[in-house]
């Protein structure tokens, strides 16, 4: 009678013959879409620079420029569309042989955004030996290697961009390093003196700044320390429109049940996916109506991704899975893909999450041998390695 | 081809950046997790084969096309700007999508222009038939907008040549696709007959009008409405064979005639009309309203399913014999999942026909509760309501 009864409501609310299409809208005014670079400073210069290059293709300097522009929006903006772009500006200087190291370390971070790190290594190892000054080259590398859990090669990478530029960014890239491998207490103090001693660099750069925070926030907030939602709100307000930064100050209020301020926090940016994520579980925990349609947007944009081929957020639609979803085994399957190929903080934990909820804690056995051979602090994520408490749900991944 | 008018201020903020640049080291910032937001950007192909031509709709975000020929410069884009742009819209896209069949290149004819919504991106819709110089039988495609301005632009393309569904990812790495729009006899008997199943089985609507049209066939109804159990298997099979085959022959009717374009009622209509025959037959159930000789209900009332299932099938344009296939074998399709659905109805029933409200309460329940269900679906369909 139970199914029965499901069956029904299945069928009231679908009817087999309604279905959504394209519309002819009502009126001319009818806004479609917002632009969103057209609200950006960078978005002007760009297309003014566009221009210029589109009548100018083998113009390199201009080239770069572009590219690193589009690549900083991108970042800024949260949105992969720049990064396209930036490769369409590099096109005439294709990856190989007589590449500048300009382009191939720019070819290289694209590369690495859209998860191909294997192509990201070989193209950085190649600007490090075309040109050894590049501390980017160094960064990059390093950013690489911490996110497959290579933690030795990240360090050496920060070593070298240490010994290019002295500053807060080399301190924070060894320090986020040493805050994975069992010096989490070291690693904070160290990027507290570290910002402390660079104000000038901080403000002068203050991307660099909220990154450092970020890190820190993230540290402390792993290992159990109240003093993480000081440092988000210290970064926040530095940069309040980071997406990176958003994301994380959004997992930690959802682990500290703040729904209602992550919905404040993120109801006018529901373009960039990992952002809608959060709402969306945001929404669904305190049971408002606006979760139904989030969450079938986010469906949309994962399909769409899936016929793209795409496998950059295998973490993000394993989240998905699991918590908006209920299908553990889909999140687990999608949280095991995932760990190939990312193995941070983050990608442990949704993968602990699903094989407890799929049954199969043995699944996550990968992300227990990580936490063992680092000597990784993080007590949330022993407890969940050790079956001592049940996975939060809606939580950070 | 960026951008629509020259911008002084851009030019300016330009200088202004680059000074800026000179000098200073300029980190790209590269955060623990590397890509962070995910929506590239992707188009939507649709390519519908017809006999002599391609119907296609295309779906392309409406910041791509403003990237790439310019809608309005401060980004708010309204159904009005794309309309002011349409022939400028058709003139830098069609170009970039070359559809060869029939021996030379399908020729675009005129583009309406609607928009879309997909996971919160806007779209624009251009629709246009492009009509081909011979018979379609292998489609050539080739594709190539954006990629000069976003190489990790991807058309999804949809391929439909009847019952047959093609799906492939159009890059800068593989910007053509051949596809085969001929279908052998063998394989548009097969595949009609699985679309036939699949209707029924997919479509909670026919199967409750089955499932309440059997309820009763193993009783025999007496006067005052009231039911009385059969003795013997044998006799209720048939009847219920001769009900579900008066279903078949009276849509196969329907079926091919509304396929063949000799009536054209409006789906909602009979969408509509089908939700109407579940609440009379459930409403029978419970107070006779209907002839008592029950395949003579499913006679009438399969004539108004068979319409319904010709907008599951959709124009075909098919040469004779493999329309005569193809509706053949979606009939046969739909009888065998029928043949099924009874198969587990009439058994139970003939099991459960002697047990203690059964016939007094089972059954008005559940017919009353699939007649409420079908009034709902009824009022959705007609009066677009709830």
């Amino acid at each position: 009678m139970h199914q029965l009864s499901v069956m029904l409501v299945w069928t009231l609310l679908f009817d087999p013959v309604a279905q959504a299409a394209p519309f002819l809208p009502n009126s001319d005014s009818q806004v479609l879409e917002q632009v969103p670079e057209a609200l950006d400073s960078a978005g002007g210069v760009l297309r003014a620079m566009n221009r210029k290059l589109a009548d100018d293709r083998k113009n390199l300097a201009l080239a770069l420029q572009v590219a690193r522009l589009e690549i900083g929006l991108s970042r800024r903006l949260g949105d992969p569309r720049f990064l396209g772009r930036a490769e369409a500006a590099l096109a005439p200087w294709p990856i190989g042989p007589p590449t500048p190291a300009d382009v191939l370390l720019l070819r290289a971070v694209i590369l690495q955004s859209n998860h191909d790190f294997a192509g990201s290594i070989t193209a950085l190892q190649r600007v490090v030996a075309l040109k050894p000054g590049s501390a980017q080259a160094w960064l990059t590398l390093a950013a690489v290697h911490q996110a497959q859990a290579e933690y030795p090669s990240a360090l050496h990478d920060c070593g070298q961009f240490a010994d290019r530029t002295l500053g807060l960014a080399p301190d924070i890239c060894t320090a986020s390093v040493m805050a994975l491998t069992g010096h989490a207490q070291l690693a904070l103090r160290a990027m507290g003196i570290s910002l402390s001693q660079n104000q000038a660099e901080a403000r002068a750069q203050p991307a660099v700044a909220v990154w450092a925070i970020t890190v820190q926030a993230e540290t402390a907030d792993r290992v159990g320390e109240p003093a993480a939602e000081r440092y988000y709100q210290a970064a926040l307000r530095l940069d309040a429109t980071d997406p990176y930064l958003l994301a994380a100050w959004s997992d930690w209020l959802l682990d500290h049940d703040r729904p209602r301020d992550v919905i404040a926090l993120l109801s006018g940016l529901t373009r960039i996916d990992p952002l809608l994520l959060r709402l969306a579980l945001a929404e669904r925990a305190i049971g408002d109506g606006q979760a139904a349609t989030h969450i079938a947007d986010l469906a949309a944009r994962f399909e769409t991704s899936r016929l793209r081929g795409e496998t950059v957020h295998r973490r993000e639609e394993a989240r998905f899975a699991l918590h908006l979803q209920q299908q553990p085994q889909r999140a687990l399957q999608l949280a095991k893909a995932n760990w190939t190929v990312q193995r941070e903080p983050a990608d442990a934990r949704i993968l602990l999450e699903a094989a407890l909820a799929a049954g199969a804690p043995r699944d996550a056995d990968p992300v227990r041998l990580w936490l063992r051979i680092n000597a990784v602090e993080a007590p949330r994520l022993t407890a969940l390695a050790d079956g001592h408490i049940k996975p939060i749900s809606g939580g950070k991944s | 081809m960026i951008g629509s008018a020259p911008m002084p201020d851009a030019a300016r903020a330009l200088h202004h950046l680059l000074r800026l640049q000179v000098g200073v080291l300029c980190l790209l910032i590269v955060l623990s997790v590397p890509a962070f937001a995910h929506s590239s950007s992707s188009s939507y192909l649709t390519v519908v084969k017809d006999t002599d031509k391609l119907s296609v709709q295309w779906e392309i975000a409406l910041r791509d096309l403003d990237y790439a020929i310019g809608l309005n410069p401060t980004g708010r884009i309204t159904w009005g700007d794309l309309r002011a742009r349409a022939p400028a819209i058709a003139s830098y896209t069609l170009p970039r999508l070359r559809l060869d069949a029939g021996g030379g290149r399908c020729r675009p004819g005129p583009v309406t222009l609607l928009a879309d919504e997909r996971g919160g991106t806007g779209y624009a819709v251009l629709r246009f038939i492009a009509r081909c110089p011979g018979q379609v039988h292998q489609v050539g495609i080739a594709y190539s907008l954006m990629f000069d301005l976003d190489p990790q632009h991807r058309a999804l393309l949809d391929f439909i040549a009847g019952p047959s569904f093609h799906v492939a990812v159009l890059s800068p790495d593989r910007p053509r696709v051949a596809l085969d729009a001929d279908v052998g006899l063998g394989r548009t008997f097969f595949d009609f007959g699985r679309v036939g199943v699949d209707h029924i089985l997919s479509g909670p609507d026919h199967l409750l009008f089955i499932a309440i049209l059997l309820f009763p066939a193993m009783f025999r109804r007496v006067n005052a409405g009231a039911w009385l159990p059969v003795r013997r298997f044998f006799p209720a099979f048939l009847e219920t064979t001769k009900i579900l085959s008066a279903f078949t022959i009276a849509h196969a009717i329907t079926v091919t005639a509304a396929v063949l374009g000799w009536v054209n009622v409006p789906s909602r209509l009979i969408e509509g009309a089908i939700a109407l025959t579940i609440v009379a037959t459930a409403l029978d159930n419970i107070v006779p309203i209907l002839p008592r000789r029950r395949w003579t209900i499913a006679f009438g009332f399969g004539l108004i399913h068979g319409m319904g299932f010709a907008a599951a099938l959709g124009p075909l344009a098919l040469p004779p014999l493999p329309l005569a296939v193809a509706l053949l074998s979606f009939n046969l399709g739909v009888e065998a999942a029928q043949i099924a659905a009874a198969s587990i109805v009439l058994p139970l029933g003939f099991a459960l026909r002697n047990m203690h409200g059964y016939s007094a309460k089972f059954i008005p329940g559940a017919s009353g509760l699939a007649g409420l269900v079908a009034i709902v679906w009824f009022m959705q369909r007609t009066l677009q309501i709830l």
